[in-house]
């Protein structure tokens, strides 16, 4: 299959990153070879994962309403219908199935609403752009200054950001985050440091030329019968992102060196971590057995960062 | 006396929500006001110290005011 953020002359070698490449890479290796380049991935839909793309398209869909002018009520409706229509399964002509208590479609539902009525009176405003245009669903890119020492292609960095939002004076980016666990300030300093967030503060600098001030979490606990939220702010220095950027540089070249050997080698520390690898099971086995699991028990897709959102 | 919106809704949400396209706006501000009130109860029930055993999703639309009781 072939990947559009990956070289053509080493093509192994990723070129366009987003934070969940990244952060794959970042985990393990191995992790990154078996996700990111040769795009396993497991055979079910990954609940969690669905669920936090239909909440961020219903929320967003709310966001676009009322920068066109829609009233409160208007853009929550919108949302409803949204959240709604996007978790109708036509195939089957029934609601989705998550087969999952906490994420599932009724609970999507009343976590919108939830959502907007808990924030209905939101102190963030939505920054205008430039061109005029409400800072919403924002996609970023940018060549970064490092390349390739072996095929001198530059490496890029990109992704999306839920919103920029003007609060007590500073710019900030607005991000969601949904959890089954309880949200409340320690789930928030789980984001400092934060891979995904300090590239979206140093992206939106550089790309929007809006000097951001850190990230504003928005956390949302899906229980089965409530909803619960809890806002945080993660304020990120020049210096912060300066180191992080300079990381970045590390990482990129790591990226080479794996492709280069057409090696990547296991961490192993990281195998229990979040609940467990998903590849945890591959990789306890022999080197030899390994090609026929993977092929059995997972598919394929393509992960690649210039075509899809996935940065949940 | 019920009025013309409640009349043309479904008694629970789980109904409300199981259907689809929706039919007009009015179902989707029924699913919507009962969230709304859903989230009351549960804001209640969190200040008087209890936790909500009962799914909001299994409470009529009767129980939250926005149809009539059977």
């Amino acid at each position: 299959m072939s990947n559009s953020s990956f070289s053509t002359k080493l093509p192994n070698l990723q070129l366009a990153w987003d934070s969940t490449s990244l952060g794959a890479l970042k985990t393990c290796p191995r992790y990154y070879q078996l996700s990111i380049i040769e795009g396993y991935t497991g055979r079910t839909t990954n609940v969690h994962l669905a669920f936090g793309q239909h909440y961020h398209k219903a929320l967003e869909r709310y966001d676009h309403a009322r920068c066109e002018g829609a009233t409160f009520e208007e853009a929550q409706l919108e949302a409803v219908n949204q959240a709604l229509s996007d978790t109708w399964d036509a195939a089957r002509n029934r609601p989705w199935d998550s087969e999952h208590p906490n994420k599932n479609r009724m609970t999507l539902v009343r976590s919108v609403v939830w959502y907007l009525e808990e924030f209905r009176n939101d102190p963030i405003e939505t920054v205008k752009l430039k061109s005029g245009k409400p800072a919403v669903e924002l996609s970023f890119r940018w060549a970064t200054d490092y390349s390739s020492l072996g095929t001198g292609e530059s490496f890029l960095y990109c992704g999306h950001l839920d919103r920029l939002g003007q609060f007590q004076g500073g710019t900030y980016v607005c991000d969601r985050k949904t959890s089954r666990h309880l949200v409340d300030q320690r789930f928030i300093d789980g984001f400092s440091p934060s891979n995904q967030f300090a590239g979206y503060c140093l992206s939106a600098n550089l790309t929007f030329s809006v000097p951001v001030k850190g990230i504003i979490v928005d956390g949302a606990q899906i229980a089965v019968t409530f909803t619960r939220f809890h806002r945080g702010l993660i304020e990120y220095s020049t210096s912060q992102l300066e180191e992080w950027y300079k990381g970045l540089g590390f990482w990129f070249a790591q990226a080479e060196f794996f492709a280069r050997q057409a090696y990547w080698p296991m961490n192993e520390m990281s195998c229990n971590n979040y609940g467990g690898c998903p590849f945890k099971g591959i990789c306890s086995l022999p080197p030899e057995q390994r090609q026929q699991w993977l092929e059995n028990s997972f598919t394929k897709r393509t992960w690649d960062p210039l075509q899809v959102r996935g940065d949940i | 006396m019920a009025d013309p919106l409640s009349e043309a809704l479904p008694s629970s949400i789980d109904e409300l929500m199981s259907t689809y396209p929706i039919p007009n706006d009015d179902w989707l501000r029924a699913i919507v006001q009962a969230e709304r009130a859903a989230r009351e109860l549960w804001a209640k029930d969190e200040a008087d110290g209890k936790r909500r055993a009962t799914r909001v999703t299994g409470i009529t639309l009767a129980e939250l005011g926005l149809a009539p009781k059977p």
